[in-house]
C-alpha cells in the first residue's frame, strides 16, 4: 500500500531534519561538549571512591550541575546514550541520502560522494562495534601468585568482573596457572614482568603461554592482557598461645597501586593484635640504623611488619628477612617465601573486530573523499607557479 | 641529557626562533634578505632538530619517544618535515612559517621543561604500533599548524593587517582554501593516529578504547575538525567563520596532547610510562 501524500508531507520535514547539516552539527557539537565534560571531570572507576568524594566536596557548584546529569559517569550516562543514538540515526539518514545521491552523480562528484558514503559506513561500523562491545563483552581482572591456579569459569575468582547488558552468564572455561614471573629489563633496570601462564581447557592438554606487557595471550573467545604485578610474601603468624592465625601468600599492592614507591598492604584477621601493615623492602640495607631498599630487585628481601593503632600510628615494628622471623607485640611473624603475583585482564569482546573493520572502511572512505582535493591542490601549485586554487 | 643533545636542542630552538623573526620581518618590510634568512634558518634548524632526535636515539638506544622530552623533540622534527616540505614545494607559502613555527617552538619548550634524563624504554612502548601512532600524530600536528597559520594570516588581514598580500601568499579565499586542504590532510593523519592507538591499546590494556582523558581529547579535536569540514562543505562556512574554527582546532590539539595530562590523571602520562 502506498503511503498517503498527507503522511508523506507530515514526515518529509522530519526526514529532512534527520539528514540536515545542522542536525549533524548540533548532535556532534553536543556529543563533543559531553566528551569535554567527561574528560575534565573525575569519572567513577577511573579514580578511587574516596578521591571522587573529596573532589565533589571541593567543587560543590560543579557537582550540583554534574551530579544530576550523570557527568561523573559521563560515558555511560543517559544523555550520552541518547546522543550516541541520535548520532547513529543521523548517520544512517546521511548515509542513505548519500547512497541515493551517488547513483545520480558523475565524475569527481561521484567519487566524492562515494568516498563520503564509504566513510559514513565506516563510522556506522565503529558505532555498531562500540555497541557490541558495550552490550556483549566480559571484562574481568584476576590476581594470581606464582604456582596458583585460577578457574576462569568461577565468578568468585575475579577481583572485579563486568558484563555487558546482554552478555550471557557463561565465563571463559579455562583454568589458568602462573608458572613463573620474571622481570624484563632494559639497560639493567626492570621495566616490566613477563609471566608464563599454564592454560588448560576442560579436557584438553595444558599449554604454556608467555604473557607480558604488549604481549597478550589470545585464546578462543578471550584475550588475556598483563595488567599489573607485585610481590607476594608467604606470611605465617603465630599467636603467643601458639595458634596459627595466618599462613598464606599475601599479594602486596604494586608500586603504582601502593603509592610512594612501596610494596605494602594491611592485613586484618581475627586474633591479630590490631591492623598489621606489611611492607616489602626488596633489596634491604641498614643505613644509620634504618632499613631501606636500594633497588626494586629482590636481592635481599625483608618484610617490615608494623602493628598499627586505630589512628594509624605505629605501635611496634619488626623486620623479618627472607626465611626468618620477627616478634612484634608478642606475636611471631615468619617470612617464609617470596613470589610474584600477576594481575591479568580477562576480556571477551567480539565488538573489536567490527570496530577494526570500521576503522579500515572509514580510512578508505576518507582517502577516497579527500585525497583528490589534496592532490589537485598539489598539482595546481606545480602547474601554475605555486598557485592554490579554491 | 648529554651536552651534545643540549647543544643540538638549543641550536634547533634558536634557529626556529630566528626563522620566525626573519620571516615576520620579511613580511613586514618586504626585504628579500629577511625571507632568505628565514628559509636558511628553518632549514638549518631542521638539520639541528634531526641531530637532536638522532643523538637521543643513539644515546638512549631506543626510538626517542619514551618520555615527554623525547616525544616533543621527535614530534617537532616530524611536524617540521611537513612544514618545510610544504614551503620548499611551494615557495610562495614561505610566510606560513610565521604562524607554523610558534606552536613548534612551544612544543620544544614543553619538552625541555620536562625531565630530560635518559631512561629505559617502558615495556608499554615496546610495540610496533608506537611508531605508527606517534609519527601520524605529529604528521597531523604539522598539517594543523600550517592550517592554523594560513587561517590566522587570513583572519589578520580581515582585521586590517595588510602584510599577507605583500608577502606573496595566495590571495583572499585561496589562502583560506589552503588552510582547509591542510586540515583535510591533518584529519586523515589524525584518523590513522586514533585507529593505530586503538589497536595498540587493545594489546596493551585489553581494550581498544577506555575513555581515558587523553583519548577523549584526541576524539574531541578530531570531532572539532569534523565539524569544521561539515560546516565548510555543507553549511557554506567559507572565509572568516571557517578560518576561526581552523584556528580554534589547533587549541584543541594542544589541549589533547600537551594540556590535559596536567589537568586530570591519565594513563597517557608521558613521563610515567
Amino acid at each position: 500500500m502506498e503511503p498517503s501524500p498527507n503522511i508523506m508531507r507530515l514526515f518529509a520535514p522530519l526526514v529532512r531534519a534527520l539528514y540536515s547539516t545542522w542536525s549533524t552539527v548540533a548532535v556532534v557539537a553536543a556529543f563533543t561538549l559531553l566528551c569535554v565534560a567527561g574528560a575534565m571531570l573525575p569519572q567513577v572507576g577511573a579514580v578511587s571512591d574516596s578521591a571522587l568524594d573529596l573532589w565533589k566536596s571541593d567543587h560543590p557548584v560543579v557537582t550540583a550541575v554534574a551530579e544530576p546529569l550523570g557527568l561523573y559517569e559521563a560515558f555511560s550516562s543517559i544523555p550520552f546514550m541518547v546522543l550516541l543514538a541520535a548520532l547513529a540515526v543521523n548517520m544512517v539518514a546521511c548515509t542513505t541520502r548519500r547512497a541515493i545521491l551517488s547513483r545520480k552523480a558523475r565524475g569527481g562528484a561521484a567519487v566524492a560522494l562515494g568516498g563520503s558514503l564509504v566513510l559514513h559506513v565506516g563510522l556506522l561500523a565503529l558505532l555498531a562495534g562500540g555497541a557490541v562491545t558495550a552490550g556483549s563483552s566480559i571484562d574481568g581482572r584476576i590476581v594470581a601468585t606464582e604456582g596458583q591456579v585460577i578457574d576462569l569459569s568461577r565468578e568468585d575468582q575475579y577481583l572485579d568482573l563486568r558484563r555487558g547488558v546482554w552478555a550471557d552468564g557463561a565465563l571463559p572455561g579455562y583454568a589458568l596457572g602462573v608458572e613463573s614471573s620474571r622481570p624484563v629489563s632494559d639497560g639493567g633496570v626492570s621495566t616490566a614482568v613477563e609471566s608464563v601462564l599454564a592454560v588448560a581447557e576442560p579436557g584438553a592438554e595444558t599449554v604454556s603461554r608467555p604473557l607480558g606487557v604488549n604481549r597478550p595471550v589470545r585464546l578462543e573467545g578471550v584475550v588475556l592482557t598483563h595488567a599489573d604485578w607485585g610481590f607476594s610474601p608467604l606470611l605465617t603468624v603465630v599467636s603467643p598461645a601458639g595458634e596459627v592465625l595466618v599462613d598464606a601468600y599475601v599479594a602486596l599492592l604494586s608500586v603504582h597501586g601502593g603509592g610512594a614507591g612501596a610494596y605494602e598492604d594491611v592485613v586484618e584477621a581475627p586474633g591479630l593484635p590490631g591492623t598489621v601493615r606489611l611492607r616489602l623492602l626488596p633489596d634491604v640495607r641498614i643505613q644509620d640504623g634504618t632499613a631501606v631498599s636500594v633497588s626494586p630487585e629482590p636481592r635481599n628481601p625483608a618484610l617490615e611488619i608494623s602493628v598499627l593503632a586505630e589512628d594509624g600510628t605505629v605501635v611496634e615494628s619488626g623486620l623479618a628477612f627472607l626465611g626468618s622471623e620477627a616478634e612484634v607485640q608478642g606475636f611471631n611473624f615468619a617470612f617464609g617465601d617470596l613470589r610474584r603475583w600477576t594481575a591479568v585482564r580477562v576480556r571477551a569482546d567480539s565488538g573489536r573486530f567490527v570496530v577494526y573493520a570500521g576503522f579500515a572502511i572509514g580510512l578508505f572512505g576518507l582517502l577516497v573523499r579527500y585525497a583528490p582535493a589534496i592532490w589537485a591542490a598539489a598539482r595546481s601549485r606545480r602547474s601554475t607557479g605555486n598557485e592554490v586554487s579554491a | 641529557m648529554r651536552p651534545i643533545e643540549a647543544w643540538l636542542f638549543w641550536i634547533t630552538t634558536g634557529l626556529y626562533v630566528v626563522a620566525f623573526v626573519a620571516t615576520l620581518l620579511g613580511m613586514v618590510f618586504q626585504r628579500p634578505v629577511w625571507r632568505t634568512t628565514g628559509l636558511v634558518a628553518v632549514l638549518a634548524g631542521l638539520v639541528a632538530n634531526t641531530g637532536a632526535a638522532a643523538a637521543r636515539w643513539v644515546l638512549a638506544g631506543h626510538m626517542p619517544v619514551g618520555d615527554r622530552y623525547e616525544l616533543n623533540v621527535s614530534g617537532s622534527w616530524v611536524a617540521m618535515v611537513v612544514v618545510v616540505g610544504v614551503v620548499l614545494a611551494a615557495p610562495r607559502l614561505r610566510p606560513l612559517l610565521v604562524g607554523a613555527l610558534p606552536p613548534v617552538i612551544l612544543a620544544l619548550g614543553i619538552g625541555i621543561t620536562s625531565p630530560t634524563a635518559i631512561g629505559p624504554l617502558s615495556a608499554a612502548y615496546d610495540s610496533g604500533w608506537l611508531a605508527v601512532h606517534v609519527v601520524f600524530a605529529f604528521l597531523a600536528f604539522g598539517c594543523f599548524v600550517l592550517a592554523f597559520s594560513a587561517a590566522a594570516i587570513y583572519l589578520a588581514e580581515g582585521w586590517g593587517a595588510t602584510v599577507r598580500v605583500r608577502a606573496g601568499l595566495p590571495e583572499g579565499e585561496a589562502l583560506e582554501d589552503l588552510s582547509y586542504r591542510m586540515v583535510v590532510a591533518g584529519f586523515i593523519f589524525e584518523a590513522v593516529m586514533i585507529a593505530s592507538g586503538a589497536v595498540w591499546a587493545n594489546d596493551l590494556w585489553g581494550t581498544y578504547w577506555s575513555w581515558d582523558p587523553v583519548e577523549v581529547w584526541s576524539l574531541i579535536s578530531f570531532l572539532v575538525y569534523a565539524l569544521y569540514l561539515h560546516l565548510r562543505t555543507f553549511a557554506g562556512w567559507r572565509g572568516r567563520r571557517s578560518a576561526v574554527v581552523a584556528v580554534l582546532g589547533l587549541v584543541f590539539v594542544f589541549l589533547s596532547f600537551w594540556g590535559v595530562q596536567w589537568l586530570v590523571p591519565t594513563v597517557h602520562d608521558f613521563n610515567q610510562f
